[in-house]
């Protein structure tokens, strides 16, 4: 049975009065699936994410989570969903363990399991010993690796994941592509991300959104839009669309 | 969230010290190098003598006035130099010298007579740091000789007067007794009150126990943002009552650990000064101390809990700790009043509002306590509490995640 994890319905938000950051966009993702949301800078995405995230409330609309109303319970939202903001940092005197822990502790008031839930993140980090070392020490590759352990390791119904490479080298973005989708295929996570990088959206999403303007364009599985669009990549038909779009 | 701040703060050593040891080195440092700049910096008091035809007795005078002076500048610890000058615009225009006598023609005549007063011209050097120190000095010296040639003149007069009496009897015919009570009117002896005195001390010094506070929940709250580990942590399933009361917390130990050094270092401070002085004046009670300590961590509870909600609305820290200074400010006014006045004494008009001054509940348990009165002491940490607690509702009530996580006016959305 198909389930519907994430429901954003017409959601508007404008910034004092003037900026326009989203005109209506909706949004419905599967559970189980990597979902991307690909526009260009000021398209809306980050506002999209931290009103799924509970962090910021639109003008109108409305967001459901498993069924849950995130604007109505935002607390009970929050414990089915993890966020990795896109200029997320780390406490940088504390370890990478302890990074860890003090995430575990805020979701999961039983010590054990809490301390169970540090391990598989500092597993899936693949920091390896270095987790012990003070997480200011770390490269950006690093900590950012730590962050994406840190919002899957509690386990979440879904994952909200911005810009989630953005400024890493290669190796550190395979790395953080492989986790994601490691993750979402073992733990069934649901996974929403957004990013500029239409090369990475291609290989790990399920489907795509193309958002711009604070609307959602089109959106589909990588395939059907390139197919859709008769183009070589998902990054022409993404140009295709806009150009659609305008006229 | 405790947990969080306190390991994050214990590996910070530049802030621990900061905070933890140097308040403690110094004020009292401050205060040792006041001493030994002052008592190294010499007076200079010039004596010119004028009345040429005072012959030898102006000689003898002038000498006595000179040996007064340094009587009296060793007994308030100051190096002196009185000398001799021939000419009084000599004196007057050189920039080293902080006050001129000038012993006017005519002076000893007067002086050795029973029906006229002698004057001595005595001007100050204004822009001379120490000149009031020096004027104290001169004018202990002055009064000295005067009472002395008073003498003089009585004795003289109740012998022609072939009365039986000493001059001190007729030149201070009231005596004064002083006796101390305090509360209900009991005697008290006379260190009580040098405990009173070590209460507005200790009342006063709860101000530097604001200051480290202010700071440390402007740094709690904004320093989130500003580091960027803010919307993480606004958007894991905790409640934002249980997370703010977590900084509070937080920020309430590292407060208190930053106000009781600052308190030890403004207590040695003043002992020091006191001994220096040669007035120590300071008597420190053990149960006063407990009050003073239980007080001092209520008062840090009710600062952090008044500032935060201006935090909230600040956009970076630097604004945060410019909104929290006002906070510093009222409390700086509050506390420095409570050196020399007596609230509970003040006229209703100033009494009522400034009841509502949280701080003002803060220094009324000490001196409450000190007066013996336990129970008005606990009422008054009772009201602390509560503007503490009605001051965290309202900052539970101001927070609110857009305006932590956006950026201030002018920023990208």
């Amino acid at each position: 049975m198909l389930v519907l994890a994430l429901i954003a319905s017409n959601l508007y938000k404008t910034f004092k009065g003037k900026v326009k950051a989203l005109q209506g966009l909706s949004l419905a993702i599967r559970e189980g699936e990597v979902y991307g949301l690909v526009g260009p800078n000021g398209s809306g995405k980050t506002t999209a994410l931290r009103i799924i995230a509970t962090l910021l409330k639109p003008d109108s609309g409305k967001v459901q989570i498993f069924g849950i109303d995130a604007l109505e319970s935002p607390y009970q939202a929050r414990k089915l969903l993890s966020y990795l903001p896109e200029e997320a940092n780390v406490y940088e005197r504390l370890t990478g363990w302890e990074n860890l822990l003090f995430f575990a502790r805020l979701f999961e008031s039983n010590r054990e399991r809490a301390l169970e839930m540090a391990w598989y993140g500092a597993t899936i980090s693949g920091l390896g010993a270095e987790i012990h070392r003070r997480a200011g020490e770390y490269s950006k590759g690093m900590k950012r690796r730590l962050l994406l352990a840190r919002a899957l390791m509690v386990n979440p119904r879904v994952a909200i994941l911005d810009e989630p490479t953005a400024g890493l080298d290669i190796f550190s973005s395979v790395k953080i592509r492989e986790m994601i989708r490691e993750h979402a295929r073992a733990r069934k996570t649901t996974v929403l991300l957004s990013s500029h990088n239409l090369f990475e959206v291609e290989k790990i999403c399920d489907r795509v959104g193309f958002i711009y303007k604070g609307r959602l364009l089109e959106e589909g599985a990588p395939r059907e839009l390139i197919e859709k669009y008769k183009v070589e990549s998902l990054e022409e038909a993404f140009m295709s669309a806009i150009k659609s779009a305008l006229h | 969230m405790v947990w969080k701040e306190l390991l994050d703060l214990g590996r910070d050593r530049r802030t621990l010290l900061s905070i933890a040891l140097l308040p403690m080195i110094m004020l009292p440092l401050l205060g040792a190098l006041t001493i030994v700049l002052s008592s190294k910096q010499s007076l200079k008091i010039a004596v010119v003598n004028e009345d040429t035809e005072g012959g030898e007795n102006t000689h003898l005078f002038i000498k006595e006035l000179k040996a007064r002076i340094q009587v009296y500048a060793e007994a308030f610890k100051q190096n002196c130099e009185a000398r001799e000058y021939r000419d009084r615009s000599e004196a007057l225009s050189s920039p080293l010298i902080d006050i001129v006598i000038v012993v006017p023609k005519g002076f000893t005549k007067n002086l050795t007579t029973l029906d006229r007063s002698a004057t001595l011209l005595v001007s100050k050097r204004v822009e001379s740091a120490k000149v009031q120190t020096a004027m104290s000095i001169v004018a202990s010296a002055i009064e000295g000789l005067s009472r002395e040639y008073s003498e003089r003149r009585v004795a003289l007069l109740l012998k022609i007067a072939e009365i039986e009496a000493t001059p001190e009897v007729v030149l201070s015919p009231i005596e004064v007794r002083v006796e101390a009570h305090k509360g209900a009117g009991l005697k008290a002896p006379s260190e009580e009150e040098y405990k009173f005195y070590t209460t507005r001390l200790l009342a006063f010094a709860l101000f530097f126990v604001v200051a480290p506070t202010v700071t440390y929940v402007s740094d709690a709250v904004m320093g989130e943002k500003e580091r960027k580990t803010i919307e993480a942590l606004l958007s894991a399933p905790i409640r934002y009552s249980l997370l703010l009361g977590g900084k509070l917390v937080a920020s309430c130990i590292i407060g208190l650990i930053a106000s009781i050094a600052d308190v030890v270092g403004v207590l040695i401070y003043f002992y020091l000064m006191g001994a220096y002085l040669g007035t120590s004046t300071m008597v420190l009670d053990v149960r006063l101390l407990a009050v003073h300590a239980i007080d001092m961590a209520v008062t840090v509870f009710v600062t952090s809990a008044t500032v935060t909600p201006v935090v909230i609305r600040a956009g970076s820290v630097r604004a945060a700790n410019v909104m929290a200074s006002m906070v510093v400010g009222m409390a700086l006014a509050v506390f420095f009043a409570a050196l020399f006045v007596d609230v509970e004494k003040l006229p209703k008009l100033y009494f009522y509002p400034i009841m509502f001054v949280p701080y003002t509940h803060s220094v009324l348990v000490i001196t409450s306590f000190m007066a013996g009165n336990t129970l008005k002491a606990l009422l008054h940490m009772l009201v602390l509490v509560g503007f503490g607690a009605l001051l965290y509702l309202v900052a539970f009530k101001s927070f609110n995640a857009e305006r932590l996580i956006m950026p201030p006016a002018g920023g990208k959305a």
